[in-house]
């Protein structure tokens, strides 16, 4: 049988797994009776293209399955759960039949349990979790620009004067007092210890109650990836239900509508609440108010007016057909309409007012709620973007499949489920798209590695996202050249491990109980690292007037900064990279003897490290990598434009001078190019590998001594946390060395332990913490 | 993959020359006249070819049955 056959086969059993309570479609024919064995995969009988038939005999089976000692047969666990309303999905042969799953997107076959469980849409300003809930529904609204304010002026401790102390100490192996020496140092120069990223808030969220029923079939919720339209559909004892809900980037709105059976009446309890506080606690006072009438419900907030005048506010026009409406204590109560279209807009206020509130609500209430063109208005623009790339792996015969129903068929095959990467692959662009507005695509706490979340923006042809991405690292520039000099004492720049919105100041540096010893503000390779995306826009596109202009200048500015930080060699002439440190591992050996509690007492207990890492060492191999990337690209740059020839020598001279990169006796790649480190490997970073990916000095053709030793340093590495950006590295320097089997065996992990919901969205880590 | 063939479509914004790579092998290539440097012998890794600016390419790929991490078996132990 040829493969596509089995999998228009196994789809229709497949599906049925959670289409409809029954059990997996192999058990259910072997427990059944001799019936027809279930077929199983090429893939598992070896590369011969063609799928034997299950090789156990009838009467075998019949034997076996007739033991009069066997368990009864086994029954899902739900029937036996108390739910109020019993929700039964759509079957697959019904969703084939209504065409009711779009061709780009998804569809899920249950309302989601948590916010991990969501259907997302948006239009880069705004975006929306729904749960698809039929009865009561929580959509979250967020603004892209919705952070707790940083007071400003607000810079990198002044700490440059200690640099050559410190330099002193890592160089004679006293790394912890270093650490402590330098932290000691930022405290008294009025960095606290500890000083944690502004979270981003959502905006509000929105509940919508609406009368039960006791039970309900044929529920499905779908997102079309071309138009970002979610639609939930059921159907109940009044007929069969619609809610759609888009956010249209053309006439800023987030739209939902919600259409009763012909000739039943929409009732339904709205109101608006304040977000979840998180982790603002007393540092963060904000101030909510809520204004409700019968055709509009107002949210607006205030920052901290101690920090600045910021804040924002939510309008929801309410246009209803029919019946009617009453405020009840800031509660919308809609009786017997026929629909309810909701138009809600959020602006963000850099100076509030009252004013600016008012216009906010006069700009929705003239929006024309005509549904059907603001969603054509707003495919019209996606669609295009969305489509500059896709990927056939043979996924169309799975068409109609809900998520939950791919990661079950990944989960229960040897090879993969076609559809299921096709799915992947879209709704990562999906989502880039969505949460590209003003700035990329970043919720909560933003790292630098957000370098793995946008990585694929220049080659998948993103470029309004990339732009808003370029923007960005460009507008926090003033602060990174105070970065480096404060920190360094150094002229150009140096980028912080957590750029915020607006925000470019080196602050972040840590010692917890359950973290580490994190001296972020000595970490000089993010700089590089951010800019690597800029590079690949300009490979991608060969656009010389970019490169000229956005490229250049940016590395520029960290090659200023490398001129002044190497100013030590080793006794080869090469430079030492000190203070250097590897992104939150640290060498086996840097301390041999910790002392029983650390950092001394003027820090809290809770603060103390019992036993610490001591990360700032030397020559961590990342800095290496990403200070010759940034030289080597300048150089390629002057080449190409004809520009800056008088200082290609300069740049070339200190290119010479980088220190090799070291392999440890088994020929791996070592983290740290400084011959006393051991290696530490359980931990979920490969920053050493930076020159296989992002970066591309390591690959099998050019260099394929280094590209042995990174690939045995990827496959050596055993993460000492279940991090999934730590199994997307791995996954994408095994592509970058062509090592598939570690390639299959991160996403693996990715797509069949958990990490993927069943809306296709990730969770950062497996664990306690998830 | 199990047939083992790529249709792909290439357009680059300016005309260059590259080199396709499919560590699996190229059996056998078919692109429009004038983008081959020169038809590879099977089973070869690799292939030129010259891209004209701004317009689709499209090439059909036959890959081979070699795998792709050979090359660690070539390096040189250091």
């Amino acid at each position: 049988m040829r493969r596509r056959d089995f999998l228009r086969k196994g789809t229709v059993a497949a599906a049925g797994i959670a289409g409809s309570p029954k059990l997996l479609p192999p058990l259910t024919a072997s427990e059944s009776g001799p019936q027809k064995p279930f077929q199983i995969s090429s893939q598992i009988l070896g590369q011969t293209g063609v799928a034997r038939e299950d090789n156990r005999s009838i009467d075998y089976l019949r034997r076996a399955q007739g033991d009069e000692f066997l368990p009864k047969l086994p029954v899902l666990a739900e029937s036996y759960r108390p739910v109020d309303v019993q929700v039964s999905p759509m079957p697959l042969a019904e969703r084939i039949k209504r065409n009711i799953v779009p061709r780009r997107g998804l569809c899920s076959i249950a309302p989601g349990k948590s916010i991990r469980e969501s259907l997302l849409t948006g239009n880069g300003t705004m975006f929306v979790e729904l749960m698809g809930d039929p009865y009561s529904e929580q959509v979250l609204f967020h603004h892209e620009s919705l952070l707790v304010p940083w007071k400003r002026p607000f810079e990198a401790p002044k700490v440059a004067a200690i640099l050559p102390q410190l330099r002193q100490m890592l160089l004679d192996g006293k790394y912890r007092e270093g650490v402590d020496f330098a932290f000691r140092a930022m405290q008294d120069a009025g960095m606290p210890l500890n000083l944690f990223s502004h979270p981003t808030i959502p905006a509000f969220t929105m509940h919508l109650e609406f009368p039960k029923t006791a039970w309900l079939k044929d529920y499905l919720r779908t997102v079309d990836f071309e138009s970002g339209e979610v639609k939930v559909v059921w159907n109940d004892e009044h007929g069969d239900w619609l809610r759609q809900t888009l956010a249209s980037r053309p006439d800023d709105v987030v739209v939902q509508l919600l259409t009763a059976p012909r000739g039943q009446p929409v009732n339904a309890r709205i109101s608006l609440q304040n977000p979840s506080m998180m982790r603002m606690g007393d540092t963060a006072p904000i101030s909510f108010e809520q204004d409700c009438s019968e055709r509009m419900l107002i949210f607006a907030c205030r920052f901290d007016p101690a920090v600045d005048n910021s804040g924002y506010a939510g309008v929801t026009r309410v246009i209803r057909m029919g019946g009617s409406a009453r405020n009840e204590e800031g509660t919308l109560v809609i009786e017997n309409a026929s629909s309810v279209m909701l138009l809600t807009r959020i602006e963000w206020f850099a100076d509030y007012s009252q004013d600016k509130v008012e216009s906010l609500r006069l700009a929705v209430e003239h929006l024309n709620p005509d549904y059907d063109a603001m969603l054509e208005r707003h495919r019209q623009g996606q669609a295009p973007v969305f489509n500059r790339v896709s990927v056939d792996f043979g996924g169309g015969s799975q068409h109609g499949m809900a998520s939950e129903e791919l990661l079950t068929d990944q989960r229960t095959r040897p090879d993969y489920s076609p559809a299921l990467l096709e799915k992947m692959f879209e709704m990562g662009r999906y989502w880039f798209i969505l949460s590209s507005g003003k700035y990329p695509p970043m919720v909560a706490e933003v790292n630098a590695n957000i370098n793995l979340q946008i990585s694929g923006g220049p080659m998948g042809g993103l470029r309004e996202g990339m732009e808003s991405y370029f923007d960005w690292m460009e507008s926090i520039l003033p602060d990174c050249r105070n970065n480096a000099k404060n920190i360094f004492g150094a002229r150009g720049a140096v980028f912080p491990i957590l750029p915020d919105k607006g925000i470019g100041v080196s602050f972040h540096y840590a010692s917890q109980v359950d973290g580490g010893i994190w001296p972020h503000p000595y970490w000089i390779s993010a700089g590089g690292w951010c800019y690597r995306p800029f590079w690949d826009h300009y490979l991608v596109t060969g656009d010389l007037e970019f490169l000229r202009n956005r490229v250049v200048p940016g590395l520029k500015e960290l090659a200023l900064f490398y001129e002044d930080f190497l100013k030590l060699t080793d006794k080869d002439g090469n430079y030492v990279f000190v203070p250097s440190y590897s992104p939150e591992n640290w060498p086996d050996n840097a301390e041999p003897l910790p002392l029983p509690r650390w950092p001394e007492p003027r820090f809290s207990f809770a603060e103390a490290h019992t036993v610490p890492p001591t990360p700032l060492v030397i020559n961590a191999t990342m800095d290496i990598s990403v200070c010759r990337e940034v030289l080597t690209h300048l150089i390629q740059a002057s080449e190409i434009l004809g520009t800056d020839a008088d200082s290609v020598p300069k740049w070339r001279a200190m290119l010479e001078k980088m220190p090799p990169y070291l392999l440890d006796k088994d020929g791996t790649l070592k983290e740290w190019a400084w011959p006393t480190f051991e290696e530490r490997l359980d931990h979920r970073h490969v920053s050493h590998l930076y020159g296989a990916w992002p970066g591309d000095e390591i690959d099998p053709d050019r260099t394929p001594q280094l590209a042995k030793a990174a690939l045995l340093a990827d496959r050596k590495r055993a993460p000492e946390t279940l991090a999934a950006h730590g199994l997307c590295h791995r996954a994408l320097v095994g592509a970058r060395l062509k090592d598939y089997y570690l390639v299959d065996y991160e996403l693996r992990q990715l797509f069949e332990q958990g990490y993927v919901g069943p809306t296709l969205t990730g969770t950062w880590k497996l664990g306690p913490w998830t | 993959m199990e047939a083992r063939t790529v249709d792909l479509t290439v357009t680059s914004v300016r005309k260059q020359d590259i080199t396709l790579i499919a560590r699996h092998g190229i059996e056998d290539i078919s692109a429009p006249s004038g983008v081959l440097a020169a038809k590879p012998q099977s089973g070869t890794a690799t292939c030129d070819l010259h891209l004209p600016g701004g317009r689709p390419v499209e090439i059909h790929l036959k890959l081979g049955r070699h795998k792709p991490l050979d090359w660690v078996a070539r390096v040189t132990p250091s």
